[in-house]
């Protein structure tokens, strides 16, 4: 669980959890809503994948990302949404957050 | 092992404990009855278990993505399914809890299949609702 809100903690991660409810899209696609670089942005999707609310599937050359979560961790996501959870530092913001752990 | 075959075993696991959960509870439940606790009160924890387990299932469902039904349709159709599928039985399984807490005794067995048999219904129509118009496409 403890990975589960170190996920939700972040907006960029949140906006994307967003994103996805809408359906399966492309890790491009994703990244082209947001002003971050690829190596932050893969890394996002790590931390998500750690926590085990989205999946990765390649087809060809792309990688599609599709929701994983269960309806506690959207209820979860949404209290977050509403009242502004963000447990990560600003200094962290910019740097791939794969090796926080 | 795969990963696939891993998450059957953990999945059946929780079912048998889940079941063995619910069997010790009505068992506990028929000792304590009438000596420790009155017949309502019984009923009452007892419906309380069952809505907890259906709240505990349907929480799962959306998280829960298999090859085949993803392969079969569009993808973002069937995660709109499981979605409303899980947040349906997840209120469905607490409506069904609250009633049995709140409601006259008398009444709380149709209340509380009331309740979930409309979360039910909703999937239903929401799934043929869906297929309707796949036929049509």
């Amino acid at each position: 669980m403890g990975n589960v809100f170190r996920a939700l903690s972040d907006p960029t991660r949140r906006q994307v959890l967003q994103l996805l409810q809408k359906g399966p899209i492309s890790a491009g696609e994703i990244a082209e809503h947001f002003d971050v670089t690829k190596s932050t942005m893969s890394a996002h999707f790590a931390v998500l994948a750690a926590a085990d609310l989205v999946q990765a599937e390649r087809h060809g050359r792309t990688i599609m990302y599709r929701l994983k979560m269960s309806v506690l961790e959207e209820a979860l996501l949404g209290f977050a949404q509403a009242f502004g959870l963000q447990i990560t530092s600003t200094e962290n913001e910019g740097t791939p957050l794969m090796q926080e752990d | 092992m795969t990963v696939e075959s891993q998450s059957s075993r953990a999945a059946i696991m929780r079912g048998l404990i889940i079941a063995a959960l619910l069997i010790v509870a009505s068992v506990v439940l028929q000792l304590l009855s009438p000596s420790y606790m009155s017949r309502e009160i019984e009923l009452r924890i007892f419906g309380v278990l069952t809505g907890g387990v259906v709240l505990v299932y349907a929480n799962l469902v959306p998280k829960t993505i298999t090859r085949r039904i993803g392969a079969c349709g569009d993808p973002m159709v069937e995660q709109s399914i499981r979605r409303f599928t899980g947040w349906s039985l997840v209120l469905g399984g607490v409506a069904y809890a609250i009633v049995w807490m709140i409601a006259p005794l008398q009444y709380a067995t149709a209340f509380a299949v009331g309740v979930l048999g409309v979360s039910v219904l909703l999937v239903v129509t929401r799934i043929a609702m869906v297929a309707a118009r796949g036929s049509r496409t």
